[in-house]
């Protein structure tokens, strides 16, 4: 009886945030729409206020969030259950799953061992020098094949440096802070470099797309972003970053060990063990290096997610990897559930939602002079870094993108400017563990803690929001943006 | 086979702090005494999907394992077995072995070890969404006689105390319903000050508080506090009932203490020479149990305090 009562009390502990969930919308839903907003605009938002707060908080399963949207499109919303069926499928959300699928298959290759290798071979043993090589090997790979891949690749490469090079814990931590920083900032950093760098860059393109594009006028055509123009946007604010970044980790986290001579030697000879590359690992890359240039050169006229498919098809038949593996390594309810989010975002857009809460944000910020220009874009900076550093950075674009788009256009911003600095700064996500897939990779390793991401991470956020004003102010203008 | 008889069976939580650690050598001195099964329990927060961008996180730990690496959590938990190896709580040798306790194919791992007097030492790997819960849960699975979790050695203080997001250890021990120790300093040298009152929650708690000075074989002191003069009386007749109990039981108290005050302040303050303060549970319910004596003690003590259910 006793114990039933505790089930009971840890049942509702656990589920709190599902009941405070329920009480806010059932609040929302009881109390008149506000005026300005249709109600079924006003649903949408209660929908999107839930879906939020249960993105954030967690109390129940993710995939059982994506199913609560669905469900309440077709109740609440009184949508056609197939008109809500055919919103939830759309190229990003094939890309996120060709890409989660590409992940698995690229991690299970073992290709990390030979990367570990080489990065050593070219950065000798001084250990910032090694750091900084991680940070690059790190970066340029993220950019192209998603941060969680790198960050799953490298997290091994780092460990075992810390092992080998010292017994002493306080020694081999302070080690750590700094090898497996290099790995997760350089992975956040480089994510928004390419499109295929991950799901918030697919889902910005899909609304800039959903949101602007229109078939006819041509005027309308450079909102849909190819996968070069995006790196032409992006690309040289990742590289600005990636030494900023290693400088900052320098000045913040101070290491006894200057020389990794000893623990480099050892890793060498234990991955020398692994001999040459094999015919497997050729084919792998080649596949890799396919995709890659697939989403260069055809995306634009395919899709990215039919490449990222396309890719991912090519590692199942020719068996370089098991379909288990990736059933087992992919998280099929998150696929899910930014299909429903950005399922839900389109209705934010056609009921008013958006330009409604749009409006708000545009009146609290009209008189700090954060209305247009760059100041719009500062505001949005600092509005999706809070965001993404609560929730995953492509659940905060999947939230935020329909609101942002919806400002850009009431202000007369450029939306393409407004909507790349929204995907490029839910990168920012460096005070919590939980803001970046290679944030909680890293963290998963168990040497850090979730003060040294506040410690460090500030220092990173103020770096990463001047790169990024300044290349909206000086660098886009001169490539078109 | 009586109460006395029955070995302890002591959980102690390890999540890579000092301060349990520290634990283990006041749970091997139990183990001694009363053959104590001792479980050693890790909880790692469960892989989030989205949190890591929708590849599990154990695409990444199974690298880390492919590697020859361990896990964090093993690798504290070997850290563990280590101390009670040194200290002599543990002979053979044992390989880890996959669980699925609660439903998750990748994370959950047991390794099982013999102490000398026939007693288990179990190290256990637990994934889990809450981990307050989970070691709820697996107290009751074990059916520990005690739990200990590590406390922060400087407790948060002043107002701060009502912003500050509640530690772990105090989590468990509002929301566990064994009894737990919030440890700190966890030294078994100083002896218990067990903290009575008139009530029946206060007398139900002797029981136990007999138990574990006989299995620590540390000396006791029973201490009452009355908030005001008006109550000194009942303090004191509560002390006497617990001496009287202690005896009947073959322990003799080493100190009887009865004060006028604050009663979290005086416990804290004189509390703050022994091992451990030992104290009855509060009887509101797990949300208002932070306003309890019992809980207010176990947050601003700077020494290990048990809570007995």
């Amino acid at each position: 009886m006793v114990y039933a009562g505790l089930n009971m009390v840890h049942y509702l502990r656990e589920k709190r945030w599902f009941l405070i969930t329920l009480v806010i919308q059932a609040a929302m839903l009881l109390a008149p729409a506000p005026e300005g907003i249709s109600p079924q605009g006003w649903r949408v938002l209660i929908m999107t206020v839930g879906a939020t707060i249960l993105f954030v908080t967690e109390p129940i399963p993710l995939p059982a969030v994506a199913l609560l949207i669905i469900l309440g499109q077709v109740f609440l919303l009184d949508l056609d259950s197939s008109l809500v069926a055919s919103s939830l499928m759309k190229d990003s959300v094939l890309f996120i799953m060709g890409s989660l699928m590409l992940a698995v298959a690229l991690v299970k290759q073992k290709l990390d061992k030979r990367l570990a290798l080489l990065i050593v071979s070219i950065t000798g043993s001084n250990t910032y020098n090694i750091a900084f090589g991680i940070s690059i090997f790190s970066g340029i790979l993220a950019s192209f094949v998603g941060e969680h891949t790198v960050a799953a690749m490298m997290l091994p490469v780092a460990l075992s440096l810390l092992q080998l090079a010292t017994d002493d814990e306080d020694k081999r931590r302070g080690l750590a802070v700094i090898l497996l920083f290099s790995i997760s900032y350089a992975c956040a950093m480089a994510g928004i470099g390419t499109p295929s760098g991950g799901a918030r860059n697919a889902i910005m393109i899909d609304y800039l797309r959903d949101f602007f594009f229109v078939a006819d006028d041509p005027a309308t055509h450079v909102f849909s972003v190819s996968y070069l123009k995006w790196m032409i946007y992006a690309y040289p604010v990742f590289l600005v970053q990636l030494p900023l970044m290693h400088l900052i980790l320098r000045r913040t986290f101070k290491t006894d060990m200057a020389d990794l001579g000893p623990a480099v030697d050892t890793l060498k000879a234990q991955v020398g063990e692994e001999g040459a590359l094999t015919g497997q690992h050729y084919l792998a890359i080649g596949l890799f290096l396919l995709t890659l240039v697939g989403w260069v050169g055809f995306s634009s006229e395919v899709g990215m997610g039919t490449i990222a498919i396309l890719g991912a098809t090519l590692f199942l038949v020719t068996g370089l990897v098991r379909w288990q593996d990736i059933n087992s390594g992919v998280n099929w309810g998150v696929v899910l559930l930014y299909a429903a989010a950005i399922s839900l975002g389109v209705q934010m857009r056609d009921t008013g939602a958006a330009a409604w809460l749009a409006g708000l944000f545009m009146d609290g910020l009209a008189p700090l002079g954060m209305d247009r220009g760059i100041g719009l874009l500062a505001a949005v900076m600092i509005l999706t870094t809070l965001l993404t550093n609560t929730m995953s950075n492509g659940a905060a674009v999947a939230v935020l993108g329909p609101i942002v788009l919806s400002i850009a256009m009431e202000s007369g911003s450029n939306p393409l400017a407004v909507g790349m600095t929204t995907a490029m700064s839910s990168a920012f996500a460096y005070f919590t563990v939980i803001g970046t897939p290679a944030s909680t990779i890293v963290h998963s390793s168990g040497y850090l803690r979730s003060s040294d991401f506040m410690r460090v991470g500030w220092r990173m956020a103020l770096m990463s929001f001047a790169v990024l004003l300044l290349a909206s102010k000086l660098y886009w203008p001169l490539v078109g943006l | 086979m009586t109460q006395d008889q029955t070995p302890l069976r002591i959980l102690i939580c390890i999540g890579g702090g000092p301060e349990a650690f520290a634990g283990l050598k006041f749970a091997a001195r139990l183990a001694r005494h009363s053959c104590a099964d001792i479980g050693l329990l890790y909880v790692r927060a469960q892989d989030s999907g989205l949190n890591s961008g929708g590849m599990e996180v154990r695409v990444a730990r199974q690298n880390i394992l492919d590697w020859g690496l361990e896990l964090p959590g093993m690798t504290a938990l070997r850290k563990a077995r280590d101390i009670l190896l040194e200290l002599g709580e543990i002979k053979g040798e044992a390989e880890w072995r996959h669980a699925e306790i609660s439903g998750d194919p990748a994370g959950e791992y047991i390794r099982e070890y013999e102490n000398p007097c026939g007693g288990t030492v179990s190290l256990k790997l637990r994934i889990s969404p809450d981990v307050t819960s989970t070691v709820a849960d697996e107290a009751e699975r074990f059916d520990a006689d005690l739990v200990i979790v590590g406390g922060s050695p400087k407790p948060v203080e002043g107002l701060r105390r009502y912003f500050t997001p509640k530690s772990l250890a105090l989590t468990v021990a509002a929301h566990c319903a064994r009894p737990v120790i919030v440890a700190r300093h966890l030294e078994p040298g100083h002896g218990h000050l067990v903290c009575v009152q008139e009530t029946k929650r206060s007398q139900a708690m002797l029981d136990r508080a007999v138990r574990y000075a006989k299995a620590c074989d540390c000396p006791s002191t029973l201490l009452s506090v009355a908030p005001d003069e008006a109550g000194r009386e009942s303090a004191q007749r509560a002390v006497n009932e617990a001496d009287a109990y202690f005896r009947e039981h073959g322990v003799t108290p080493h100190e009887l203490l009865v004060e006028v005050g604050n009663p979290a302040e005086i416990i804290t303050e004189i509390g703050y020479d022994f091992s451990l303060i030992v104290m009855a549970e509060s009887a509101k319910p797990w949300f208002a149990k932070t306003f309890s004596v019992a809980h207010e003690v176990a947050a601003r003590a700077r020494n290990s305090v048990l809570i007995v259910k």
